[in-house]
């Protein structure tokens, strides 16, 4: 029966993941199989079958110890064949797009990445993506009989799990050696805010002068109970701020109920990491900046006479 | 050593506007520049170049011809640059923009480096790089940051989600490169001007050995729609006097119940 196979090199994600897979699955009257591939594979599938996997297809070969995408892609390609998997679906992190993307070209599969959402249309599998640099939306589906799709890390809804049995398949793989040998792994360090989950968010970008006036935003951040997230230069090529902080495309993409938008100019690589907000406002003293077209509210004005001002304002409002 | 560094040209996405009544961006007329990304990966190779002893080739596909890519290309420290251009390339997907990629660093031969960006600066699906390496058959280290040649190695550092990679490979290899691995110079007028004197080659589909019937098999994911999202922002701007500006904002914000009083 041909397959849909789920794979994320981490667990979480993957099995985040599975409740849509088996939907999907279903629709297309498909087999859903996951593919484990590690240390402790086989007990790890349990998880897997309690979220609607048949078959985990399993690898505890000492090669996996390490992550290497080209490994792990030929895994899957060996993987894809004895299941019969039609539908790849893969987990969109750095990693999970090395090995969607060498996966695919060894099947010479269409390949999507970055995948929003995944739907059944005419008995076509569409998936949509953000375009032309975070502004749009793109709804495409792939041609070939093979699919590749990887998902953005937890875009979809979680289930309650339920115990549910399902076959452990050990298999024999045949794979070369990492080409790529990694000597050290230092963790990031991780800021203990998460911009992500704040309901005030201030974005500051390259309207402010220098590091030091970081202090202003601070204030008003404090004042109103937020939290400081910015665009990339400001972190990435200033490093005034950690790259935790960043907004946008290539950083957070935060849901806030309001975003002050501070000195920023409005790139659609920063905006994508606000359209979520329920409501914008910002402040900049360009009248034609792009960002006062995606803002609810606008204030032409120099940043530091606004922000003073507002700051002290909200003082005295939440103060009463 | 050789290094080839891929350039995407790109429709300039400061300038496209919005169809009102489709929600489709307005693409025909908008110029075609070279992607932000690809400013970093001349970078790291001129770097590259002032330490080590190496030439710089430019590579660049698409259609129309991406001569304006190629000219800035030249200007940020590439030495030579090869293009290709054609109408099939407009629709070409991932797999098929590496085949082509492919085939024409084979053709230009005896590379040590090869060089792209993470993820282009309009789609950013981070394919090409991957698939380019898988094809040619070489080491592939993703979303380097830092990047440094030891002897006939690379040391890369990969900037991951939770945490930094020091990762080594054998020459030659497949690079791709993050944007936080350097800031990337602005060319003077000198290499401007000398940019256009530089050597440029135009290649054909046939001068690579690829049959248009082979590429047709790459146009394997089909767009339904490209929209900008239901947009219903107010774009209310206040020019009062600032005093009275705040307020009405402030006044506005509690008003829709986003700011707890």
């Amino acid at each position: 029966m041909p397959g849909v196979l789920v794979f994320s090199e981490k667990d979480e994600f993957a099995l985040d993941l599975l409740p849509k897979s088996a939907a999907l699955a279903k629709q297309l009257e498909m087999e859903l199989n996951v593919a484990i591939l590690g240390p402790a594979a086989k007990s790890r599938a349990t998880q897997y079958f309690a979220r609607g996997a048949s078959k985990a297809y399993i690898s505890e070969n000492e090669l996996f110890t390490e992550f290497d995408a080209k490994v792990q892609s030929q895994a899957l390609f060996e993987i894809a064949e004895v299941s019969q998997a039609e539908i790849m679906l893969l987990v969109s992190t750095k990693r999970g797009k090395e090995i969607a993307s060498s996966l695919a070209q060894m099947l010479g599969a269409g390949c999507i990445t970055n995948a929003l959402d995944i739907k059944v249309e005419d008995s076509k599998l569409v998936a949509s993506r953000y375009g032309l640099g975070g502004t749009t939306i793109v709804s495409e589906y792939i041609e070939t009989p093979k699919k590749v799709i990887a998902v953005i890390p937890q875009t979809f809804e979680t289930i309650e799990v339920k115990s549910s049995d399902g076959q452990v398949i050990d298999v024999d793989l045949k794979l070369d050696k990492p080409e790529v040998k990694v000597i050290e792994r230092k963790e990031r360090k991780r800021e203990s805010v998460d911009i992500e989950k704040t309901d005030v968010l201030i974005c500051v970008g390259l309207g402010l002068k220098q590091k030091e006036d970081l202090g202003l935003i601070q204030e008003l951040a404090n004042a109103v109970g937020g939290e400081i997230g910015c665009s990339r230069d400001l972190a990435s090529s200033l490093g005034w701020l950690s790259e935790d902080r960043i907004v946008g495309m290539s950083g957070k993409r935060c849901k806030p109920k309001v975003v002050f938008s501070i000195g920023i100019s409005g790139q659609s690589q920063h905006v994508a990491g606000i359209v979520g907000a329920k409501t914008i406002a910002a402040i900049n003293n360009d009248k034609n900046a792009p960002i006062f077209r995606v803002a609810d509210y606008g204030i032409l004005a120099d940043l530091y006479e606004a922000v003073p001002l507002l700051t002290k304002r909200l003082h005295n409002m939440l103060k009463s | 050593m050789r290094i080839v560094v891929c350039a995407k040209q790109v429709v300039d996405l400061a300038q496209i506007r919005m169809n009102r009544e489709t929600r489709e961006p307005i693409l025909s007329g908008i110029p075609l520049i070279i992607g932000d990304i690809e400013k970093n990966v001349l970078e790291e190779a001129t770097r590259i170049k002032e330490q080590h002893k190496a030439e710089v080739i430019a590579l660049s596909i698409g259609w129309p011809q991406p001569d304006g890519t190629i000219l800035e290309c030249l200007g940020r420290g590439a030495d030579r640059a090869v293009m290709l251009a054609d109408p099939i390339f407009e629709t070409l997907s991932s797999t098929g923009v590496a085949t082509v990629l492919a085939k024409a660093i084979e053709k230009i031969g005896d590379y040590a480096l090869i060089l792209l960006g993470e993820g282009s600066t309009d789609n950013n699906s981070g394919q090409v790089g991957p698939m380019v390496a898988q094809i040619l058959g070489l080491p592939l280290v993703s979303y380097a940051r830092q990047l440094e040649i030891v002897e006939d190695k690379v040391r890369i550092v990969k900037g991951l989600e939770d945490c930094f990679e020091t990762a080594e490979a054998s020459l030659p290899v497949v690079v791709t490169v993050s944007a936080e691995i350097n800031e990337p110079r602005i060319p003077t007028i000198l290499d401007v001007m000398e940019a256009s004197s530089k050597p440029q080659e135009s290649w054909s589909l046939g001068d690579i050995e690829i049959s248009r019937e082979e590429l047709e098999q790459h146009h394997s994911v089909k767009v339904l729609s490209n929209q900008y999202p239901e947009q219903t922002r107010k774009n209310i701007l206040f020019q009062e006097e600032l005093g009275k500006s705040v307020d009405s904002l402030l006044q506005n914000l509690v008003k829709e119940g986003v700011l707890e009083r």
